[in-house]
């Protein structure tokens, strides 16, 4: 309940920030940002609670994206429509690599599911005819449209976008505290404790597998008509994958701000090298690279955690005597 | 008497090493049974077989008639046949209380119902007060007890103990063979394998002793313990003298 209020107070919060920024530049940045913190959300209940890390997410970006976009171009399917079946197809997918896989351990089942992106990409590629190949699919614009998801203000994407994210979120908190969050936190600590347990191992991480999908192709449809152009290499790509995981381990798996504060501080070092330093360097890589590395040797955790740990240190030392603290 | 676990002919080999060779007895419906026997002897993999963590190269298992081949771990532990793990196995992520509720969710409890009935489980083990701590604070004898705990939640007719007691200081341990025996007077059926003699002779009213993967002898715990075939096992040679009496300290 109280984790509820404060998801609430802290979307109001953002979406006011948001809403109320002058330049249209800053405003899309911030909505890619959070977008992309709904996918690190959505990724972390598999991911984050169970400790399986997927990292062929992006499959269940572009699939969905392009149900909806292409039922949209070809036939006028509403958008909206087109994310239900977009969200099933993403499902449907989840459900066969995942009984197919999460029988494996270890890093087996991030190869497969890489291996598995890497197949929808090359499909994508291949069938070009209906998906348009690597030069992607402009979606034709015209006006103000809420139904088919068109809108000239980026801020009613950017609306759209941080309340999936607090959507995501308590849904997040809700499994997290739910009969299916227990069982994947037994297994996260021993599969074989769970099974004695009487938690039907393989079942409870396939649907996992599959909630994380379905939240991930949620975000995607949305995420597809802001940008208004399916591209294969950026939708169907390892990058995104990588980044969806990575957002996710740096921001901390153990936290709902986790994925939040992961894109953001991916985003702003992204823009920020950008800007200054020139996109054709591969600057932003490097300082990105550089930091991540940073993160995860001084806290593993990720950086909710570091900024956890600094705050009860402080409060320890606030309240003891400041000679008996050093430790 | 009726037989509530009867094993027969099993047999399971880790390529040329047979772990449990032409292995034949039964449980009966109530009452406590040691199992004993040096490392090696196959023990753990008697209870890897019963929880279907291995399938037997032959042989079958039956719990109360059925014939379990081909059901999962979970499904066994549903049809209430449990183990306890030698090594413990908290869950990281949850309190004490909800990794002890898990086992009462798998059998269909309400969260409410569950924590209701977890609680009790933790009084009965003497965990009162380690409910909202997360396990990473216990140390390893409380992290044991709350194993045990999570597998009693599914109300089980056989619990197969694996070396629970090792490693537990004294006040858990009185604590436990107490909980034992309580159980034990409700109906629940007990599969004890431990090293310490002086709980095995307390707490068994049968004591099976395994060899090299076979059953080497049965019966009344006081005339196994000094049976020839036993000693021979466990002492072999008479100048190497260890483990069966002297491990007697908790």
């Amino acid at each position: 309940m109280k984790r509820g209020l404060a998801i609430i107070i802290v979307w109001a919060l953002f979406a006011v920030v948001g809403v109320s920024l002058q330049n249209n530049y800053l405003v899309s940045v911030a909505t890619a940002t959070a977008f992309l913190a709904v996918w690190g959300q959505s990724w972390n209940v598999l991911g984050g609670l169970s400790g399986n890390i997927s990292l062929g997410h992006s499959m269940f970006v572009a699939i969905p994206a392009y149900v909806a976009v292409l039922l949209f171009q070809h036939s006028g399917l509403s958008p909206l429509l087109g994310a239900l079946l977009g969200i099933a197809a993403a499902v449907v997918l989840a459900a066969v690599i995942g009984a197919a896989t999460l029988r494996l351990r270890g890093p087996y089942f991030s190869l497969a599911t890489l291996s598995a992106a890497a197949v929808v990409l090359s499909l994508i590629l291949h069938y070009d005819e209906l998906t348009g190949g690597p030069s992607g699919v402009a979606i034709s614009f015209s006006k103000d449209a809420p139904d088919k998801l068109e809108f000239t203000n980026v801020r009613a994407y950017y609306l759209i976008a941080v309340t999936l994210l607090a959507a995501v979120t308590l849904c997040l908190d809700r499994i997290k505290r739910s009969r299916l969050g227990y069982y994947i936190a037994a297994i996260k600590s021993s599969e074989e404790a769970a099974a004695a347990a009487g938690i039907r191992v393989a079942r409870v991480k396939v649907l996992a597998f599959c909630l994380s999908a379905g939240l991930t192709a949620l975000g995607s449809v949305f995420y597809v008509f802001f940008i208004g152009f399916l591209d294969p290499n950026f939708l169907a790509s390892l990058t995104l994958s990588v980044k969806i995981a990575l957002i996710a381990v740096v921001g901390g798996t153990g936290f709902l701000l986790g994925p939040i504060i992961g894109a953001i501080f991916y985003e702003t070092i992204d823009a920020v090298a950008n800007a200054y330093l020139g996109a054709a360097g591969g600057w932003d890589v490097m300082i990105l690279g550089f930091s991540v590395v940073a993160i995860v040797m001084t806290d593993p955790r990720g950086l909710c955690a570091m900024a956890q740990s600094l705050w009860q240190a402080a409060r320890r030392k606030s309240k003891a005597h400041p000679a008996v603290t050093k430790s | 008497m009726t037989a509530l676990l009867e094993l027969e002919g099993v047999t399971k080999s880790f390529g040329a090493v047979h772990s449990l060779l032409d292995v034949t007895f039964t449980i009966a419906d109530h009452g406590i049974v040691g199992l004993i026997g040096p490392n090696g002897a196959g023990k753990s993999t008697l209870i890897n077989v019963l929880t279907g963590v291995y399938a037997p190269n032959a042989g079958t298992v039956r719990f109360g008639g059925r014939n379990l081949a081909g059901l999962s771990t979970a499904e066994r532990a549903l049809a209430g046949l449990v183990r306890t793990f030698q090594r413990p196995t908290p869950i990281l992520d949850l309190s004490c209380l909800e990794g002890v509720m898990v086992g009462g969710l798998c059998r269909g409890l309400s969260i409410a119902e569950a924590r209701r009935e977890a609680r009790d489980k933790l009084a009965l083990l003497g965990l009162t007060d380690v409910g909202n701590i997360s396990p990473r604070k216990l140390p390893t004898g409380h992290i044991k007890l709350l194993d045990f705990a999570r597998v009693l939640m599914l109300h089980p007719r056989l619990v197969l103990l694996d070396e629970l007691m090792a490693g537990l200081s004294i006040t858990e341990l009185e604590v436990v063979q107490r909980a034992v025996e309580h159980l034990a007077t409700q109906g629940v059926c007990f599969l004890v394998i431990e090293h310490l003699m002086n709980v095995i002779r307390r707490l068994s009213h049968h004591l099976v002793v395994m060899d090299a993967g076979r059953i080497v002898a049965q019966g009344q715990p006081e005339e196994v313990i000094r049976d020839p075939a036993v000693v021979a096992a466990y002492l072999g040679d008479e100048d190497e003298r260890t483990p069966l009496f002297e491990t007697d300290h908790a």
